[in-house]
Parts: C-alpha cells; sequence; structure tokens
C-alpha cells in the first residue's frame, strides 16, 4: 500500500496485472518427468486423536525416510508439539548446534506459553485432542515427532525458511494449522501430507494437501475429505511398510496431477504468522 | 510403531505403565494388551472409551506416567491397575511455569 499511494483500487489494478502476466506465461508450461529427489513435502498433523501417533503419523515418518533416502526433503513444524519430544529431535540432530537450537526453540515455545499465562493442557491439546484420549502436550508431541521419521534432522528452519538441502528440517512454527501449513508452502513445499484423527478440511490454497487419518470411523465418515485411508493398519489388517508403499503411490500421482479432496473441493487458505505465532 | 494386531490394547513400550485400547473397553471386561511379540490379559474396572489409556500398574500420586517409552506426564492421584488414565488423574509437566 506504502508503493501505492494508500490507494487500494491502484494496489488492486496493479495485483491484477501481475496476475494475468503470470497467468499468460504459466499457459505455455507442460508437465514434465521429473525425480522424486525434486519434492519438498510440508508433513503437518491436525485435530489428532491417538491413532495419528500410533500409525499415521509413524506412516509419514517412513515417507520421511524413503524421501529423505531418494534425495528429496521432509519439513515438520508446530514447536509446542516438540515439547516432552524435543530430546529425541535433538538426539537425531545432524550437528550438535542444530541440537542447540531444537531445545531452545522449544523451550521458547514453552516460554510463550507460561508468559501468556496459558496451561498448555486445554489450549494444546486442546479440547478435540482430550476428547479423543489425548492426555498431555508430551503425549502429543512424542505422536506428533514420529511424522519425522528415523533420519538426521538437517537442521532447524526459521518460520517460511526454505530447506538447505534434502533431508528431514524441523520449522520453527506456530501449531495452528492454517499458519504451519503457509510456513511450508514460503519454504517451497509443492505438496503437503497431513495427518487427523477425528477430521479436519483445512489443506492450502497452494499446495495439493494430501489428508490421512488411521481411525476407522474417521475413515468411513469423511470419504470426501481423505484421500488415503490408512485405518487397515489400525485394525491390524496391513502392515505400516505397506500402508508407505501406497502412500508413495499417492503422493506420485498427486505429483503428477490427480486431484486431491481439497482441491475438488476448493477448499483452502493460506495464513501468514505476523504478530508473533500463536501458540 | 504399532504392530499388526487383534489386541484390545496395545503397549507400545516395555516401559509403559499405559496401554492404549484399540476398541472401547467395559467395566469388568478382560481385555488381551499386545506388547511386541507378546500379550497379556488383563481386567478393565472401569470403561475406557475408544483409543484412550488405561492402566497396567498401580501409579502412585508423583509418579511418572510412560507411554511410547517416554514421560507422558505425572499421576496426580492413586491409579489403579485396570482403570481408565487421562486428564482426570495424569497431569503435563510442561508449559505451566511450575515444572
Amino acid at each position: 500500500m506504502d508503493d501505492c499511494g494508500q490507494d487500494a483500487i491502484t494496489l488492486t489494478e496493479r495485483a491484477l496485472r501481475a496476475g494475468a502476466e503470470l497467468a499468460y506465461r504459466i499457459s505455455a508450461q507442460t508437465r514434465q518427468a521429473a525425480p522424486l529427489s525434486a519434492l519438498i513435502l510440508g508433513l503437518e498433523c491436525g485435530r489428532s486423536d491417538p491413532s495419528s501417533g500410533l500409525v499415521a503419523n509413524p506412516l509419514l515418518g517412513l515417507i520421511a525416510d524413503r524421501l529423505g533416502n531418494a534425495g528429496g526433503a521432509t519439513m515438520i513444524g508446530e514447536t509446542t508439539e516438540w515439547l516432552g519430544a524435543e530430546h529425541l529431535l535433538a538426539g537425531r540432530a545432524r550437528t550438535p548446534a542444530v541440537a542447540d537450537a531444537v531445545r531452545n526453540a522449544a523451550l521458547a515455545r514453552e516460554q510463550m506459553a507460561i508468559a501468556a499465562g496459558v496451561d498448555l493442557t486445554g489450549n494444546n491439546p486442546g479440547p478435540t485432542n482430550i476428547a479423543a484420549g489425548l492426555s498431555s502436550i508430551e503425549e502429543k508431541s512424542l505422536g506428533n515427532v514420529a511424522k519425522s521419521g528415523s533420519g538426521p534432522i538437517e537442521g532447524l528452519l526459521a518460520y517460511g525458511e526454505a530447506p538447505r538441502g534434502p533431508g528431514v528440517w524441523v520449522m520453527d512454527a506456530a501449531s495452528y494449522a492454517p499458519e504451519s501449513l503457509t510456513g511450508f508452502v514460503l519454504a517451497g513445499a509443492q505438496m503437503m501430507l497431513f495427518t487427523t484423527g477425528v477430521g479436519n478440511s483445512y489443506v492450502s490454497a497452494i499446495a495439493p494437501t494430501i489428508k490421512l487419518s488411521a481411525n476407522p470411523e474417521t475413515c468411513a465418515r469423511l470419504r470426501q475429505q481423505l484421500d488415503f485411508d490408512a485405518s487397515s493398519v489400525f485394525r491390524g489388517r496391513q502392515t505400516i511398510e505397506w500402508a508407505a508403499d501406497r502412500l508413495l503411490e499417492v503422493i506420485v500421482g498427486t505429483a503428477s496431477g490427480h486431484a486431491t479432496w481439497g482441491e475438488v473441493l476448493r477448499e483452502g487458505n493460506e495464513t501468514v504468522s505476523r504478530f508473533g505465532a500463536a501458540l | 510403531m504399532m504392530a499388526v494386531t487383534d489386541a484390545d490394547a496395545i503397549r507400545l513400550s516395555p516401559a509403559d505403565n499405559v496401554a492404549t485400547v484399540l476398541r472401547a473397553v467395559t467395566a469388568g471386561q478382560s481385555i488381551c494388551v499386545q506388547c511386541g511379540d507378546r500379550a497379556e490379559m488383563l481386567t478393565a474396572t472401569e470403561s475406557v472409551p475408544f483409543c484412550h489409556k488405561i492402566s497396567l500398574a498401580a501409579i502412585a500420586p508423583g509418579e511418572l506416567v510412560w507411554k511410547y517409552g517416554e514421560v507422558i506426564g505425572v499421576a496426580t492421584g492413586e491409579i489403579r491397575p485396570g482403570v481408565h488414565v487421562h486428564v482426570h488423574n495424569l497431569a503435563s509437566r510442561r508449559g505451566k511455569g511450575t515444572r
């Protein structure tokens, strides 16, 4: 607005012209083959329940391992949801400096809660998490960090900062899914893998968001929300490795143009953290 | 990480003193708790909702509660074996300014 003399109509006109130029140039692009190593994935969880920590998040952990081995990159964020599990992330850090950065980011986020006079229990885990059976932030965090798999933690990213190479990265960011997903988009993620326990229709407006759950009731109820059903692993009918093979096929299919339910239903938004990240 | 199981509940680590029930459990029910390759029987003395936690041992007030082989909080009251473990008898140790 400063560049437009605070005139919203001038700003809108410039945006329309820039958008039209972009659409004109994009129209000449055609789909091309690309290796798995070209993928950067944001790993998110929302409205989690204990099935998330048992199956859905460890499933993303297997994907993080496989993509890392193939030369791709993954990111987890939601710093508050490292509390009680930050020693596991720090223990996998590529360097001692990364371990310190991870621990300090978690402690700083905990101090934000304390300074705000917030008791995390009731806030994170929130009422939905608690009703579903998650009792403490430690329990939720231990499920959350399973998304990062078993490989080295390459580094701590600031909100929206791009990974500096392949492997698993951790972003110091808000746990609120809209802010978290936008942080991954800013960092260059082309796709999101988003686990849910009881259901969560939110997706990124920019990066196709593959929604998945392992809760059998949720999978049966939200057929047009969930792009991947991991409930057969929860019910003990399939192994988690089998599910990882199938999920990788869905990821490749989505990267090749298959629409996610979020795209079909035109859900989604982007929300940038502004006045300090929300807890 | 979870194994293929037909059990009623899963204990994720031998260090754990709670298990997660994989289907809702009613008071008095005898349930099969899986831990790795082993399974053991436990009597539920309270009903436990789907995916919530059940105690596997007596846990005294102030004792740590373990799941995933990690600490998930501290007992705030006497927890007998076979009861529902949740926010009424377990408290987080983080984000309170009292750690």
